[in-house]
Parts: structure tokens; C-alpha cells; sequence
């Protein structure tokens, strides 16, 4: 031990405790004698042990105190002597047998209690319980007769002197304890900890040096003592400053923090933005109209279905400009070289209102935008969005009834379906992501249609990431758009869950994510 | 996605050659399918809903012998006449007015292939016919059926007849309103004064489409060599296709295909046909889509291992008015594809272009970042809403995300205001919904009172959309953003709020007045309402401790709610 080292490094709570540690060895007297509150001595008694200034000894016990419920009881009494007196006054008329009902009422006991009772009073053949009736029997009659008398054990347990030593209990006690421990609230056990400690020996060598140095020990630096000088003696030299322990706890802080799903929002319109692409976006709710007919979702299709769809109860208005075009390619494909769905295109179902199940709705919003502004949008154009959408599903643990979906598309002569795979990969690149496949899918709006899977390290397994494809000539002809476009969505949340380590989306939105998490979640690097 | 198990043996001995689970995962994932599990023999397919010809173990291993080379081009179907009519009275054109029918004989059936054939009548009702309602199956043992066989229109309580898994007898109506099938599909016939019915030449009813058949001649079993198909609805080519799917699957069961005459009252039509469907694609243009330089030659081969045939010919002008990017071997070469008669999914040149690039393979192409220059922009609102949202952060708060599906109760009632015009959401699948949120603090609160056992303080905040009702707007609401500051602890008070609430609008430059409001979510004369050349534009203030206690939070909490728009 470096004695002098220790000595200075000693914070102020352990040199009031030290001088004491001779003659007080638990928590109680050294209170009394140092005249310090109870935490102070313990945080002194913890550094100090650390230090290997004092030695501590713990002892654990068992404690026995009244619960909630047995604090009622005791002033109140036994809801099962209630229910037994009850029957005995009120019931003398009928027989003795009574209702549980007529018994909760008469008690004025909870539905609860007279559960309790009921099954405590059976195993005790204090009462016979038929046809939904309790009558009190002899031994019920004897057992309100002890109470009365407040000869009952349990009666007896409840006048102890509170709290009851575990390890000290007499026979007729133990009785009583094991009988409360099987019923609600009436009896709480506790572990104790008993700490004594001594000085060690180099307790004992600090404790006399340290009345020995000096106690003009500077403990903070104020604006004071830096104007008058007084961090100085008499001779100009420096005083002494307390030594630190500089590897003793400081207390946590926390500080205001962006939401890590807003953070990975952040990073992906940055990518965007630095390959170009234009920020986009749309209104949540939506005629049926722009999230489905308008991309030439045909009006049957299952997805339109309430169980997936979101329809709110009023009817919205339609475009002019496009109805008659958008008819005709789902009547009959129009002038896109389409044969059609051959039905009768229905505009009072493209009116309803729904929440848009997918940016798709903003992309088409965004390409029938540009049609009426030909020249100052001729291609190439590059768009993305970052959106909330809307599933009618139930919420559980996994499911949450909105998400967020990010879209992007490119207008563009000569584009192809490698280029799309290209740009799925670019992006995925920067957002950490290499090992990357795609697979042929289904939509009704594009074709080819692909899917692109990423391998995930930690799971050891590929899964889905991004929906996309080359819009259908059938989509794109209304809007007179003759280049091809591709395009793609993907769903935000299952991304930032990889990114954070979480496996529950609700982890992430929603008002049931933890503050906790929101105040220390550990930074992501790319 | 629509999954089913196959039996892995079964597939293998249908497909004809000894495949390993790798290679029909390999096979299955080019295609576009998933093979979600494979246990023992037993395998989980999942497949694109486009594509009910390959919805079951025939169908799946017809394509796949295709794409393995096995079998490819377009499958054969030899149909032998008979001499069957089904004669379509007028009376069905205001129920259900078309029908596509067909009998198939040579049958073996054994347990499995009946499981299957209902298995597959099943799925298809569900996919492709909608829930039966653009057309719905029927399957019959010819043995029970003398011919001819007549569909036709009838008040359904005179109609009577054993429904399969019924005990006795029922009229339509009782089959409606007391049969388990009935039940689930008596929605079809709404509002229909006649049901229609099939009939064979000595009156026996067949069946009541699209609900039930009748126990007496509607049973298929194991004794049964010869069937009657009918697939009637709404759509008649909807109808024929699904018909041909069928057919398709019992020729690969063994069966022989026999056409019926379809005597409608204005024209006979013979079924069913499986004439293919044509279309001409020019090589140019599926290389231009998919970014490959394929021959026509090589077009032809991947179109034939999905099961299309392929004749090439010259073409004396090229396929569009775009003139390609790169050099093509068979720059005017022109395909004439003949599509199976069992394919719905082809509505266009693109849709065999497709097909070209699941036969070559996705994942053999080299993926290209082709260079398309444009400038890149945030949007304004974007930028503004970063800096606030810093700035506020910079003040201590934590940003949160809340949901915007909320209920009335949330919104107005726990926050003791009465009900104000906002969009409501219709039947939904979680009951507590009800709305669209008209303000965040509520959702704020909300994350309060799940956080209430965390430590404090706890300052949050959001910067989001609601939604506000607007008549003038095509869907009657827009989207609005918010910015709601909440902070709960022993000694949140008005100050506190103020203070954040005078510094936003100091930085931004903006001039307000304030006056003392009647809010009921706030202590009355600690709230305060804001105003920006006499438009309200926002409201702060101490939450009325009745919230509190409503919320089930013990710890006091200030909020703040702002437009964003003044901020921009």
C-alpha cells in the first residue's frame, strides 16, 4: 500500500468515518457516533472495503412482517370468520345455508375473498357447501368461538411483535407462518443483510496517518479561492489537493438523442441524395384510386380487400385528366399493346378513401404530376420517398398496423432490369449489406417483377429486403411516360431492427419502445 | 404467396427424374417460387398467385419438367369429341350466365389424386375465382349423369334436392340459410330472385353453382372412371381458363380429354379449347428490357423451358421506334409464341419477356449501375424539420415515434376535450382503433404513461404528420405536421415549457402573442395559446392532473404542440 497516496485520496465521508471504525463495527453506532445519515456511512464503508481499509463481514437472515392484506385483517378481521358469522347471524331462518352471493353481501367481503374463504372453510370442514349454499357446521360453530375468545393461532401470530425472526419461531408460529405464506398478501418474508466490519491493518496505519497530515487539504475549487489566492499558504506554494480515485463511479447522465429509426431514415436520404435522386412525398390517406387502379391493380384483386386495406368511410373525388385514360387500360389495355382485365372499369370503387398501403400511391401521384409538365420533366428523373403505410392488422408483438416504406424510381431511356439490380446493390452497399440475390416475383404493377434477398451473418440465413421492378407498360401509359421506369419500396423498420440489434418492431415505433433504450442505444456504424 | 405440400416422391416420380431438395431449391428459386420446408418427404412449396396452373403437383412438376429441359415447349392436348351437350337456357344471363365445361374419362383415381383434385378446386376458388365469385368448380362422376346437361335459372324454392353433406333434401333458400357451404357463400347470390342450376336429361339436379353439388351425382370416389367439369360465373374467359387448368391437371392425371357442345340461346361453342394464345416479341425488345444481347436462337430455347412454343421469322422493320443501345446479333429477328391455353397471366409482350429472364436466370446477370445524371434535392420541409428536431434534442429531448392509428378516446376523451372533426377509420382489424390522430401530445402521453416505472426526468418529443380534415382536397384530409415537446418530472412547470417554447420561435425570427386559454387538457390560467398574426398556431401549458390521473401517471408533465408551418 502506498500510504500517503491512500491518505490523500481519501474523500471527505471516509475521514469522518475512519476515527470511529475503532470502536463502532456496525451500521447503527457508526450512524450514531459519526453523526453522518445512514447512505453516506455506507457509500464511505464501500469505498473503504474496496480500499481493503476495513474488513466486512455479512450475515443474511430471514424477517417476517405483516403484508397489506394481514394489516387489514388484523384491525378488521379474518375474511373466512366474516363469512362464518355471517351465515351464523343472518341465516338462522333458512336453515343456515346461505348464497355466496347473500354471503359476499352480508360480509361485505370482495368476490375474491369469499373464494379464499370458501376453499380455506371446506378443508377445514367449517362449513358444508351444496346445491351453491354454505351451512356452518360444529366445527365452524367452535372455530368462531375461539376467535371471539382471540385464542386462534392466527389470531395469536398477527399480536407478535412485528418483524418475527424467521430462524426464532415457535412451533404454533411456524404453524401460522406456512398456513399465511399459501394465501394472498397477508405475510411478507424479507432477507436481511447484517454487515459488521473492522479496521484492517492498513486501516489502522491509515487511520494514524491520517491524523498525523495535514487536513488543509483543498477539497473543490471555487472562484473564491482562485481570486483571493487562497489555493496558495502563506509562502506562495501550492496547497495540497484532495487526491481523486479516479476510477470510482461517476453517476450516470444521459442526453438528448434523434430516434435511431430516424437516424436510419436520415442515412438512406442521404444515399439517395448522393446518387442523385429528388425527395418526394404523399398524402397518407388516399383514394383508392392512386394506391391501386391508377398503377393497374386490377379492382378484384385480393390485396384490395378489407382484411389488408384500411377503408375509411368516405368517398373522394377523382382526377379528371386520367380516368378515361386509366379505364381503358384496365377495360382493354388502351394503346399499351395490353389485352386488358376485359371488365368494366368501376370508378365509384377507385373513389373510396383508404390509407395507402404502400409510396407507391406517391410515386404514381409523382408520375401523373410530371405528365402535365412534359417538358420541364422529360426524362431521365430520379425520385424517392420515405413514407408511412398502412396494414389493417391487428396489433401483437410482431405486427404493428403502420410501418415505413422508402420508394425510389428512375425514368429513363435504356434502362434495364440489370440496371435495377444495379442500384438495389449500390444502395444496399452503402448501407452495409454485400452479399445480395434477387429472385423473380409478382406484382400486379410490374414486370419482371424481383425480389432482393440479403444474407444476414447473425441469423445465418438470406431474407427478403426489397420489393421492385419495371413498371408495367399498362401503369405507364396513362401518364403518356414511353421510357422505362424502375422502380422499388422496402420496408424500414425490419432494416433499423438490424441495424439495432432488436427483434420486435415495436421495439422501434410506437409509444411502447422503451425510454430507456431511447436515452443510451448504442451509435451504429456503417 | 400461396403455399402447399407436395410429396417429394410423388413430385419426383411426376417431373420424371430423381431430383435432389438442392436442385429443386435452386430450380424453384430461379423460377420465382420458395421452398419453404422440406421434412422427410414432405415439401412446402410457395408460389406467386399469377400462376394457378402450377398450383398443383401436376401442374408444378409440368412446369418444372419444362425448365429442366425434361419436357419443354408447349404441352400437348389431345381432345376426342363427344357427342354431349350442355344447353345454357337464357334464363342464367342475370345470375351467373356462363358456363365452360368439359368430361374426362380414363380415370384412376385413388385416394390421393381425389385429395388432390379437391385440394386444387379448393385453392383455385380461393386465388384465381376470388372466392368463387367470378367462377366457381364443379366436379361430377359422368357414371351419374345421363346427358344432355342443362344450366339454367329457377325460382330456388322450387327447386329440391340432397346437397353433399347434408342428412335430407333442402330447397335453394334452405341450403342459404342452414348448409355449412351455404352459409359461408350466400353472399354470391344476393338479391337473385332465381339460383341457377345444373340438370341431367332425366331432371336430377346436379348441382346449385357456385355453392353445392348434390349428394346423388356429385360425389366423386374411387369407383369413378369419367367426369363432367363445369367452371361457371361471371366471366367467361375467367371461366375457360380455369377450366383448361383443370383439364389440364387430369391429363396428366391419365385422363382423356372429351369437348362438350356449350349451347348458349345465341351460339355453340365447343369446350373446352385449347387452342394457345399468340403473340409476336421482338428479340430487340427483350434484350433492351432485361440488358442482355440474347440470339433469337437462345430466345427460343428459355422461352420453350417455359413452356411455350417459338417460331422465328424476319421482321422488315424493327420491334418499337426506340433504337437500341447496343449491337444485336438478330437485330429484326421477330418471335411467334404460342401460350399455353392454361396461362392467365399473359397480358402482354412483356409478360413473355418475363419469362425470358426467370429461363436465363436472374442471378446469372451481372448487375449494372448505369449512370443516369440528375441533381439530387431534399425537400425544404426535410431540411427545416432536421433543424428543428437538432435544436430540440440540443435542449435535452429525447425524439420519439408514435403511431398515428389511434382512438377517440386517446385523442379526446383520457385528454378531457370533446369530440372535434377528424377522420375516422372504418372497420378495422384491432378494435381499439378508430382514427387518424388530430394532435401528438395524447401519443406523447401515451409513451409517458407505457414508461411510467422508467426513471425521470423523461423529455420527449416528436415532429410528425396528423391528419386534418379538409373538404377542398380530392381525399377530403391532408397531411399536416406537428411539433409536440412533453417533459415530466417533480418540478415541471409552465416556465419550463415557455421557456422552450420562446426559444424556438425567438431563433426562428417569429413575432407572437399569447392569451390565456380554457384548453381542457391544461390547469386553467397555466395555458397558454398561441398566436401568429391572429391565426392560433399552437398551445402550451401545465397538464390538468385529471389527465394525469387518467393516463395512470403520477409525476407532473408540461407539453407543447406546435404547426410546423410557421417554421418554414
Amino acid at each position: 500500500m502506498e500510504l500517503e497516496r491512500v491518505t490523500d485520496e481519501l474523500h471527505p465521508l471516509e475521514r469522518k468515518v475512519l476515527p470511529h471504525l475503532a470502536n463502532a463495527h456496525e451500521i447503527n453506532s457508526l450512524v450514531r457516533a459519526s453523526g453522518l445519515q445512514e447512505i453516506e456511512a455506507r457509500r464511505a464503508l464501500q469505498w473503504l472495503e474496496a480500499k481493503g481499509l476495513i474488513a466486512v463481514e455479512k450475515t443474511t437472515r430471514t424477517i417476517i412482517n405483516l403484508d397489506e392484506n394481514g394489516l387489514k385483517y388484523k384491525t378488521h378481521g379474518f375474511p373466512e370468520i366474516k363469512f362464518l358469522s355471517a351465515i351464523k347471524n343472518t341465516s338462522k331462518e333458512k336453515n343456515n345455508a346461505m348464497s355466496l352471493d347473500e354471503i359476499q353481501k352480508s360480509a361485505n367481503l370482495e368476490k375474491e375473498e369469499v373464494a379464499v374463504s370458501l376453499g380455506l372453510l371446506k378443508s377445514k370442514s367449517a362449513i358444508v357447501f351444496e346445491g351453491g349454499k354454505a351451512s356452518i357446521t360444529e366445527q365452524g360453530k367452535l372455530l368462531l368461538e375461539k376467535d371471539v375468545k382471540k385464542e386462534s393461532l392466527e389470531q395469536k401470530f398477527m399480536n407478535s411483535n412485528f418483524p418475527v425472526d424467521a430462524n426464532t419461531l415457535t412451533p404454533e408460529q411456524k404453524y401460522s407462518v406456512d398456513a399465511f405464506l399459501k394465501r394472498k398478501k397477508i405475510i411478507v418474508q424479507e432477507k436481511i443483510t447484517d454487515m459488521t466490519f473492522k479496521l484492517t491493518e492498513d486501516g489502522v496505519l491509515v487511520l494514524k496517518n491520517m491524523s498525523t497530515s495535514s487536513v488543509d487539504m483543498i477539497e473543490s475549487l471555487t472562484p473564491e479561492m482562485i481570486r483571493s489566492g487562497a489555493w496558495k499558504n502563506e509562502n506562495g506554494e501550492e496547497k495540497k489537493f484532495r487526491r481523486y480515485s479516479i476510477n470510482a463511479s461517476a453517476p450516470k447522465i444521459t442526453g438528448g438523442r434523434r430516434h435511431p429509426l430516424d437516424l436510419v431514415f436520415d442515412r438512406m436520404r442521404e444515399i439517395w441524395i448522393e446518387m442523385g435522386f429528388k425527395e418526394m412525398q404523399g398524402p397518407w390517406v388516399e383514394t383508392a384510386f392512386w394506391c391501386m387502379d391508377s398503377m393497374w391493380i386490377p379492382q378484384d384483386h385480393p390485396a384490395r380487400e378489407m382484411q389488408d386495406t384500411f377503408y375509411l368511410p368516405y368517398q373522394g373525388s377523382l382526377p379528371g385528366a386520367f380516368i378515361r385514360k386509366v379505364a381503358r387500360v384496365h377495360e382493354n389495355g388502351g394503346k399499351s399493346g395490353s389485352i386488358g382485365y376485359g371488365y368494366k372499369w368501376d370508378p365509384e370503387l377507385a373513389k373510396k378513401l383508404v390509407l395507402r398501403t404502400h409510396t407507391t400511391a406517391t410515386t404514381f401521384r409523382k408520375l401523373a404530376e410530371m405528365s402535365e409538365n412534359p417538358d420541364e420533366n422529360a426524362p431521365p428523373q430520379k425520385y424517392f420517398c420515405i413514407g408511412r403505410i398502412f396494414r389493417n392488422e391487428a396489433l401483437d408483438a410482431t405486427h404493428l398496423p403502420e410501418f415505413h416504406q422508402v420508394e425510389g424510381f428512375i425514368m429513363g431511356k435504356g434502362l434495364t432490369l440489370r440496371d435495377l439490380m444495379g442500384y438495389i446493390k449500390e444502395f444496399y452497399k452503402r448501407m452495409g449489406i454485400t452479399k445480395i440475390k434477387f429472385r423473380p416475383t409478382y406484382n400486379p404493377y410490374t414486370e419482371p417483377s424481383m425480389e432482393a434477398l440479403g444474407y444476414n451473418e447473425q441469423l445465418g440465413r438470406w431474407i427478403e429486403l426489397i420489393n421492385s421492378g419495371m413498371f408495367r407498360p399498362e401503369s405507364l401509359e396513362p401518364y403518356g411516360i414511353k421510357v422505362p421506369v424502375i422502380a422499388w419500396g422496402l420496408g424500414v423498420e425490419r432494416l433499423a431492427m438490424m441495424i439495432y440489434g432488436k427483434d420486435n418492431i415495436r421495439e422501434i415505433l410506437g409509444s411502447s419502445s422503451d425510454i430507456e433504450w431511447l436515452k443510451n442505444y448504442k451509435i451504429a456504424k456503417e | 404467396m400461396v403455399t402447399f405440400d407436395v410429396n417429394f416422391r410423388e413430385l419426383r416420380s411426376a417431373i420424371g427424374k430423381d431430383i435432389t431438395e438442392q436442385e429443386l431449391d435452386g430450380v424453384l428459386f430461379d423460377m420465382g417460387m420458395e421452398l419453404e420446408e422440406v421434412k422427410g418427404d414432405d415439401v412446402k412449396i410457395s408460389i406467386t398467385p399469377d400462376r394457378p396452373d402450377m398450383l398443383s403437383l401436376h401442374g408444378l412438376a409440368r412446369a418444372l419438367r419444362a425448365y429442366m429441359s425434361i419436357k419443354p415447349g408447349i404441352p400437348k392436348y389431345n381432345i376426342v369429341p363427344s357427342d354431349v351437350q350442355i344447353i345454357i337456357d337464357k334464363s342464367v344471363a342475370n345470375v351467373r350466365p356462363y358456363t365452360a365445361s368439359a368430361i374426362i374419362d380414363n380415370l384412376k383415381f385413388t385416394d390421393d389424386k381425389i385429395k388432390e383434385i379437391i385440394w386444387v378446386q379448393e385453392k383455385l376458388h380461393q386465388t384465381f375465382a376470388r372466392g368463387r365469385k367470378k367462377s366457381s368448380i364443379g366436379i361430377y362422376p359422368m357414371e351419374k349423369i345421363k346427358p344432355h346437361i342443362y344450366y339454367f335459372a329457377e325460382d330456388p324454392k322450387k327447386v329440391k334436392f340432397h346437397p353433399l353433406g347434408a342428412e335430407k333434401e333442402m330447397n335453394g333458400i334452405e341450403i342459404l340459410r342452414n348448409h355449412p357451404t351455404g352459409k359461408e357463400f350466400a353472399h354470391l347470390l344476393d338479391g337473385c330472385k332465381k339460383f341457377p342450376f345444373f340438370k341431367d336429361a332425366t331432371g336430377n339436379i346436379l348441382s346449385m353453382p357456385p355453392i353445392i353439388n348434390s349428394e346423388m351425382t356429385g360425389r366423386v370416389t374411387e369407383q369413378t372412371t369419367s367426369v363432367f367439369i363445369e367452371c361457371s360465373g361471371w366471366d367467361f374467359n375467367a371461366s375457360k381458363q380455369l377450366l383448361n387448368i383443370l383439364v389440364a391437371v387430369f391429363q396428366d392425371m391419365g385422363g382423356t380429354i372429351k369437348s362438350v357442345e356449350l349451347h348458349y340461346p345465341d351460339k355453340v361453342i365447343v369446350s373446352p379449347n385449347f387452342t394457345p394464345m399468340y403473340r409476336t416479341v421482338y428479340v430487340k425488345d427483350i434484350n433492351k428490357i432485361i440488358g442482355t444481347s440474347l440470339s433469337a436462337d437462345e430466345c427460343k430455347k428459355l422461352l420453350e423451358r417455359m413452356m411455350y412454343d417459338v417460331v422465328i421469322k424476319e421482321a422488315g422493320f424493327g420491334g418499337s421506334d426506340e433504337s437500341g443501345t447496343g449491337k444485336f446479333p438478330d437485330k429484326d429477328a421477330v418471335l411467334e409464341v404460342s401460350i399455353p391455353a392454361f396461362r392467365t397471366d399473359i397480358w402482354h409482350d412483356i409478360d413473355i419477356i418475363d419469362d425470358v429472364a426467370r429461363a436465363y436466370g436472374f442471378n446469372k446477370m451481372e448487375p449494372t449501375l448505369t449512370l443516369v445524371s440528375t441533381t439530387g434535392a431534399l425537400l425544404k420541409e426535410t431540411k427545416q424539420e432536421e433543424i428543428i428536431k437538432n435544436i430540440i434534442v440540443g435542449l435535452g429531448y429525447n425524439q420519439a415515434f408514435t403511431l398515428s392509428l389511434t382512438s377517440t378516446d386517446d385523442q379526446f376523451g383520457k385528454m378531457n376535450l370533446p369530440e372535434l372533426p377528424h377522420i375516422r377509420l372504418g372497420t378495422t382489424a384491432e378494435k381499439s382503433l378508430n382514427m387518424i390522430r388530430l394532435w401528438l401530445t395524447p401519443e406523447l402521453i401515451k409513451f409517458l404513461a407505457n414508461n411510467r416505472n422508467k426513471p425521470y426526468p423523461q423529455r420527449v418529443f416528436e415532429v410528425a404528420d396528423i391528419i386534418s380534415p379538409n373538404s377542398e382536397k380530392d381525399v377530403l384530409s391532408e397531411n399536416k405536421k406537428k411539433i409536440s415537446v412533453v417533459s415530466a418530472h417533480p418540478t415541471a412547470n409552465f416556465t419550463e415549457i415557455k421557456q422552450i417554447f420562446e426559444y424556438l420561435m425567438n431563433i426562428n425570427g417569429i413575432e407572437f402573442t399569447l392569451q390565456e386559454s380554457s384548453h381542457g387538457s391544461f390547469v386553467s390560467g397555466r395555458c397558454a395559446e398561441v398566436l401568429v398574426d391572429g391565426k392560433k398556431v399552437g398551445i402550451f401549458g401545465e397538464l390538468h392532473p385529471k389527465i394525469l390521473e387518467n393516463w395512470g401517471i403520477e409525476m407532473p408533465i408540461v407539453a407543447l404542440e406546435l404547426d410546423f408551418d410557421m417554421f418554414m
